[in-house]
């Protein structure tokens, strides 16, 4: 038994390196987890462009009932909807990008492509 | 094939009705109550007998906590753990919602605009009092970003105003309707696999691997979902304490 010792130790820190080295190169870009934040980032961009055109195109029409200025405001207030939607995308693009490229010179601060700082 | 919508049916379990309203216990504040109930003795176990080695309870616990109070850090800051619990609890409650949600015959609650608008809109209110209660009325430089000529002022305030308020909307749609498709799918498939003969026979077998897919994608959507509306929570709370 005394004499497997040093080999047992030597397993086991073999093991430990093996484990290691498959470890290393998943934490910055597991593929998985890339996925997933682009899909997050994807389905973000998608629900934040409409949920504006949505708020424009609310806000006219209400206008215009409590007003009775059909379609007037409506028609001022869809197309502000569809550049706040634009806008918001621009936005959620633009702090993916910088993150991107802030993590792939090497100096990224643990960023989340799924959640950027807006503005 | 059975009704891929019938899964989101409010059953009332208890009728409750006061002053005319109908404020009934039904199967959806049910799921809610048995996320909440379930998420809270999971937590009151993992931490009763907490070790320096921790166990497989403890480990999980300590790995959500360390998960939220550093996406709290990163995007909020050290000012930010003040609201810690809350992010906390919001976290844990929609991921025990939609996780609870993937068991067969169970309700999810988080697959209705009602419930999650609900959530959506107090973040919002919330988010709106503090950025006014920590700022006054410099809070409204929000809707007019750094160096903008003050010429297309009036172009740019109602286009910012209407991408802030779209904010809840957009917050509460994403899991509202990520939660309704991805469960429409699974009824929509799983309907398939009966009516082509079972898993059993060759045209059955089909849809029945599309829907193992399908499921594993599923508790990839109730995971994501439940920490993106926690993390853009964070990134609204952010925009209010340190405005931009």
């Amino acid at each position: 038994l005394e004499d497997d010792k040093p080999r047992l130790i030597e397993q086991v820190s073999n093991r430990a390196r093996e484990m290691q080295a498959a470890r290393a190169p998943a934490t910055p870009h597991s593929a998985d987890k890339a996925g997933a934040n682009q899909m997050g980032l994807g389905l973000r961009m998608s629900i934040d462009l409409v949920a504006a055109v949505a708020v424009g195109a609310g806000i006219g029409i209400g206008l215009d009932r409590w007003l009775g200025t059909a379609p007037w405001f409506m028609l001022v207030f869809l197309p502000a909807g569809f550049v706040a939607g634009v806008f918001n995308v621009a936005r959620v693009a633009a702090a993916a990008d910088r993150i991107r490229t802030e993590s792939e010179s090497g100096s990224g601060s643990g960023g989340n492509p799924a959640g950027p700082k807006e503005k | 094939v059975a009704n891929p919508l019938e899964q989101f049916v409010i059953k009332p379990i208890v009728p409750i009705e006061i002053a005319g309203l109908n404020l009934a216990f039904t199967n959806s504040a049910l799921a809610m109550t048995i996320a909440a109930g379930l998420a809270i003795a999971a937590f009151v176990a993992a931490s009763r007998d907490a070790a320096v080695v921790p166990g497989r309870l403890q480990s999980a616990a300590e790995m959500l906590y360390g998960t939220v109070a550093s996406m709290v850090r990163d995007n909020v800051g050290q000012e930010g753990m003040r609201f810690f619990p809350f992010v906390f609890s919001l976290f844990v409650f929609l991921l025990f919602g939609n996780l609870l949600g993937m068991f067969p015959g169970a309700f999810t609650f988080t697959s209705h605009l009602a419930v999650t608008f609900a959530l959506a809109a107090t973040i919002f209110v919330a988010v709106t009092i503090l950025g006014f209660y920590h700022h006054g009325t410099h809070y409204f430089r929000m809707f007019l970003p750094e160096g903008v000529p003050s010429y297309v002022a009036p172009i740019i305030i109602p286009i910012e105003v209407i991408s802030y308020l779209s904010r809840p909307i957009s917050l509460s749609v994403r899991l509202f309707a990520n939660m309704v498709a991805g469960h429409i799918i699974l009824k929509v498939f799983a309907g398939f696999v009966v009516g082509l003969g079972g898993f059993y026979v060759l045209p059955g077998l089909l849809p029945f691997s599309m829907l193992v897919g399908f499921v594993a994608l599923e508790f990839l959507v109730a995971l994501l979902q439940a920490y993106i509306f926690t993390i853009l929570s964070c990134i609204y709370l952010n925009d209010a304490i340190n405005m931009h």
